[in-house]
């Protein structure tokens, strides 16, 4: 034998790496963060803390029923018209990525037992697995506990602020004249 | 690496003409050697190497030993009674490396390798002619052996031009250890599976009655035939009495193709005879079997043929083909016995070592991973087993395996007669169980259509184009890993002496000595578990075994029904009619930690 070579009786020093993941791959980028309420047939959890929350107030379109984020400056000139909502960071089961808006009691401080179950459901969900089902009989949402242990929830990478942009990037409000307003003015 | 045979003192390129009747070790006609760095050259007829003891060239570790489909040479080896080169490089093998999943206009035999190079290739009409003289057998005249000679030396000479061009892409070390399996192969091909040519030349001469009454025996629980044809209404209404979902054609039309059929009966056993019947009507070519005068079911293993580098042996030829209960006639002989060693559930135990998904391994572990995963989702309490929770069991086994075989929920909702929402359920479930698997999974899907190409731990290669099916992307490190890992099992325990009769997808069928078959499987179950500890790097996959002693005979329980009619037709003495019991002896070799 002239140079070294290998052994082929000896193959456990020529096994090559499965770890794909090492080998340079895909990861999903996240484009598009929706502002939503949870289905009621997917399992999801909040991010507890408050560095992934925010209380704030949206604007919903009735003709699409997107909702835009409204600036702080204007929800005194908006009371009427925008909803007090805490928005809070949720994940699916399938790993999606969401904004829950939370309804919050308006300016006469009044709640109702939506609204009511809606947090609590929220405070459950920061640590377990839930789905939440309107029960239209008794005017709340009810609660679904996943009796099986499901995966720890993945979060996203990006800061609140960041996925804040992305999900009101094309839907915030931040002066009189936006379109919305507009047009909520019968303003052409 | 530039150069292969830099690494060697002598590099022999070797071919040899034989001819080989059906299921026939090899008669060896002629041998043509050439050494490439001196370009010596050895032309020898059968009489002379006969009186050879080895290979009139050297095989030791500072050679190489260079062939096109090695395993004929090496049969042709171990017909003569010669040691086996100990460094083998195979260009077949390294040819469908380089090509596989790519389409291949000529075909992976040598001339289509020569072609895909830009090399010329000897006239396909001379090269027929010339395959039928070396197979013709029987006295050669001095002009016939010249030709021959002739014949085997273009081969040669194609080969050494075939070298220097394949070799940039040769990762020599990995080739080795294909050519090392080369050898094995042959090893195998030469011992065969033992059968009872007894009751094979019986059912030859009745198989057409045979078939006909089967017919009526095996359809009188089904009722889908009238005389000897399917009928599709009746099979409608047979599904629609059973309450069984089935799967559809494009246009609407019951499935009934051979692949639906086996993978019902996977999770429907009851259609399994329908099944067998089926295929032994339609494709079964009984007279086609390999059997050789001395008993033994011999072809070519048909090395790295499938895409996931596993063998693909003739179905007709070899008697593990399709339909199992051929298989009943696989018969050891007097004071002989047989010992068929299998992976446990080895696609899952690649996929939970190879991921390192803990509750995968966990499941697999607990030796039982169907009961493990429907524990692991909450649908079964964590006291269940097997016989208080059947029904669970089978829903989240078929989930597994679903899995492995890249299924969409739709198609598991079919397989387990369960709307798609139950199998969209627990698709997902398997999903929030084993989120590292799928992880990783999903990675080695990405990383195939990044690079366009995925690897096992040995180098098997497929090579991805554009229209590849992520599926069967997503099950390539198994099947092809799990093809590793055999082919390692085979070179081991072929070396250390087992008669190993053959390959059998994740399982070998080896053979001996009744009174020490004990230690057959021991040598046996330790070169598999060795195996696996390699390819898993250090995960080891526990093995079941079945030994059959002289004069029982093997069985595969799907063919059961079909064969005891046979049986019971012919009149035949059959020692596989009940179930394993206390012919069988089953052993569980153990799992350890990765």
């Amino acid at each position: 034998m002239t140079d070294s070579v290998p052994d082929p009786f000896d193959p456990a020093n020529l096994r090559l790496s499965q770890d794909f993941s090492t080998t340079g791959g895909v990861k999903k980028l996240l484009t598009v963060v929706p502002c939503r309420k949870p289905r009621r047939q997917e399992f999801i959890r909040v991010r507890p803390g408050e560095d992934w929350r925010l209380t704030t107030a949206v604007l919903e379109d009735d003709a699409s029923k997107d909702n835009y984020l409204v600036d702080a400056s204007l929800h005194a000139a908006l009371a009427d018209e925008v909803k007090p909502v805490c928005l809070r960071l949720a994940v699916t089961s399938r790993k999606d990525v969401f904004l829950w808006p939370i309804r919050l009691p308006g300016p006469d401080g009044r709640s109702n037992t939506w609204n009511d179950s809606a947090i609590e459901a929220a405070n459950i969900a920061e640590s377990r697995w839930i789905r939440v089902a309107s029960n239209m009989a008794a005017g709340c949402y009810d609660v679904f506990e996943a009796t099986a242990e499901l995966c720890k929830p993945e979060w996203p990478d990006e800061e609140f602020r960041e996925l804040l942009r992305r999900c009101f990037r094309d839907r915030f409000i931040a002066t009189e004249d936006h379109p919305l307003l507009r047009q909520l003015r019968g303003e052409q | 690496m530039s150069d292969p045979t830099r690494h060697y003192r002598e590099s022999w390129v070797v071919d040899f003409e034989f001819g080989a009747a059906p299921g026939e070790r090899p008669e060896v006609r002629c041998m043509v050697a050439r050494e490439l760095k001196t370009g010596r050259l050895l032309r020898f007829w059968a009489d002379e190497l006969a009186t050879m003891a080895e290979a009139p060239f050297s095989v030791d570790a500072g050679s190489l030993f260079v062939a096109y489909y090695a395993s004929a040479e090496l049969g042709c080896f171990l017909q003569l009674g010669w040691p086996l080169p100990r460094n083998v490089l195979d260009l077949f093998a390294e040819f469908r490396v380089a090509t596989n999943g790519r389409r291949v206009p000529s075909g992976s035999g040598l001339l289509g390798a020569l072609a895909w190079h830009g090399l010329d290739a000897m006239a396909g009409a001379e090269k027929d002619a010339l395959r039928e003289l070396a197979i013709r057998g029987g006295a050669y005249s001095a002009d016939e052996r010249v030709a021959l000679l002739d014949y085997c030396q273009t081969d040669v000479d194609a080969l050494a031009r075939l070298l220097p061009r394949m070799a940039p892409k040769i990762d020599l070390p990995r080739a080795l250890l294909r050519g090392r399996y080369m050898a094995a192969a042959a090893r195998v091909e030469h011992v065969g599976i033992p059968v009872d040519v007894d009751t094979l030349a019986a059912l030859r001469e009745r198989w057409d009655d045979v078939k006909l009454r089967l017919v009526e025996r095996i359809d009188a629980d089904y009722g889908v035939f009238e005389g000897a044809g399917f009928r599709f209404d009746r099979f409608a209404d047979y599904l629609a009495r059973n309450g069984m979902a089935w799967p559809r054609t494009e246009t609407g039309r019951l499935a009934t193709d051979s692949d639906t059929f086996r993978a019902m009966a996977k999770t429907h056993p009851a259609i399994a005879p329908l099944h067998e019947l089926r295929h032994t009507l339609g494709e079964l070519r009984l007279f086609d079997l390999a059997v050789g005068a001395d008993g033994r079911n011999r072809c070519l293993l048909s090395p790295f043929r499938a895409r996931t580098g596993r063998n693909q042996p003739s179905n007709s030829k070899f008697v593990f083909g399709p339909s199992a209960w051929v298989r009943s006639l696989i018969k050891p002989a007097p004071g002989r016995a047989i010992a068929y060693v299998d992976w446990s559930q080895q696609e899952h135990g690649i996929a939970a070592a190879l991921s390192r998904d803990p509750a995968m391994i966990d499941a697999y572990k607990s030796g039982d991973p169907y009961l493990a995963f429907a524990r692991q989702a909450g649908a079964v309490p964590a006291d269940a087993t097997k016989a208080s929770h059947p029904r669970e069991r089978e829903l989240y086994k078929a989930c597994v395996l679903g899995v492995q075989y890249g299924m969409g929920p739709e198609s598991l909702a079919t397989r387990i007669g369960e709307p798609p929402v139950v199998g969209r359920r627990l698709l997902r479930q398997h999903r929030d169980a084993y989120p590292t698997f799928w992880l990783w999974s999903d990675a080695a899907v990405n990383h195939a259509q990044l690079y366009g190409s995925l690897s096992t731990v040995f180098g098997w290669t497929v090579h991805v184009d554009g229209d590849a099916n992520p599926r069967a992307l997503a099950n390539f490190p198994m099947q092809a890993n799990g093809a590793e890992m055999l082919r390692l099992a085979c070179c081991l325990a072929t070396e250390r002496g087992v008669d190993v009769c053959a390959p059998v997808h994740d399982a070998v069928l080896v053979e001996g000595p009744a009174d020490s078959i004990a230690d057959v499987v021991a040598t046996t179950q330790a070169t598999m578990a060795e195996a696996s500890r390699v390819v898993l790097d250090g995960f080891e996959l526990a093995t079941d075994v079945c030994v059959v002693s002289w004069p029982d005979r093997y069985a595969d329980e799907r063919g059961t029904r079909v064969w005891n009619e046979i049986a019971d037709m012919l009149g035949i003495d059959n020692q596989a009619a009940d179930p394993p019991g206390d012919r069988y002896e089953f052993v569980t070799h153990g799992v350890t930690d990765l």
